[in-house]
């Protein structure tokens, strides 16, 4: 997630609401603001391999309730 | 999704929440190829082609464009419909008139031609309580509403991955699709790929 308070309150929304669907939420990922190079994260999610990723500013990985 | 395409991998579902490199024309230009399936979370949406809703945006927005420059996008029909909401409630156009019996206790306007405009009522903090949004999807160079499904075109499809083939797993598909669409799996509309 983009390392801002705003990043961070938007995430916990969205988690919340993930969760209240019986999704669960793996792995939270930050990155800086004025990061020019996300390569890092992106590994991070290809080594954690989700079925689904969200990205508002910030990098969520959940699992299907399964 | 420029990362991800140079270290070889794409999740089967990526969602931005209005994530400005998602945004339409820039970056749909940009990184639209590598960005094909890609939901986004969106405020507004033109309609269904021919729909009610898509007609009367396209004329406010054609009306628009030569005194704008460019066609309304989200904020402007968003504030476009919040002004006309707000001379409605005041009950006149003109400025410092007393709104005597006026309606100033907000309203629900879901009946509105706008898709993502469910009407304006604030709570004691100031967030607007009918606020709504809506899910889009990239595909082609336009984002498609997939998301409610009385507004979508037509429902999510699958992520197709580099091979052309749907990235997404089909019994996650459902899960998806059962947590985001309302109506009887019999009445959805089908993704056209599918």
């Amino acid at each position: 997630m983009r390392n801002t308070e705003y990043g961070t309150s938007t995430g916990n929304a969205i988690i919340a609401a993930a969760s209240g669907k019986g999704l669960k939420i793996d792995t939270r990922i930050a990155y800086n603001a004025n990061s020019s190079d996300v390569s890092a994260q992106v590994l991070q999610l290809k080594s954690a391999d989700p079925d689904a990723v969200i990205f508002r500013q910030l990098y969520i990985r959940f699992r299907s309730c399964s | 999704m420029k990362t991800m395409h140079t270290l070889n991998w794409k999740p089967p579902i990526l969602i931005g929440d209005d994530s400005g490199f998602f945004r339409q024309t820039r970056s749909s230009r940009a990184v639209g190829d590598l960005a094909q399936g890609v939901f986004n979370r969106s405020s507004y949406d033109i309609g269904k082609p021919g729909g009610a809703s898509f007609v009367v945006n396209r004329v406010v927005s054609e009306a628009c464009r030569p005194r704008a420059g460019r066609y309304l996008g989200g904020g402007g029909m968003q504030g476009f419909l919040a002004l006309m909401e707000a001379i409605n409630r005041a009950g006149s156009n003109r400025a410092g008139e007393d709104p005597g019996g006026a309606d100033q206790s907000g309203s629900e306007g879901r009946n509105k031609l706008m898709i993502g405009y469910n009407g304006i009522k604030y709570d004691s903090k100031g967030q607007n309580t009918l606020a709504a949004t809506l899910l889009v999807q990239l595909d082609g160079k336009k984002y498609v509403a997939v998301w409610p499904d009385n507004s979508a075109v037509h429902p999510p499809c699958p992520c197709p991955s580099k091979d052309g083939t749907d990235a997404m797993n089909t019994d996650l598909f459902e899960i998806i699709s059962h947590h985001s669409f309302d109506a009887p799996v019999e009445n959805r509309i089908r993704c056209p790929r599918r």
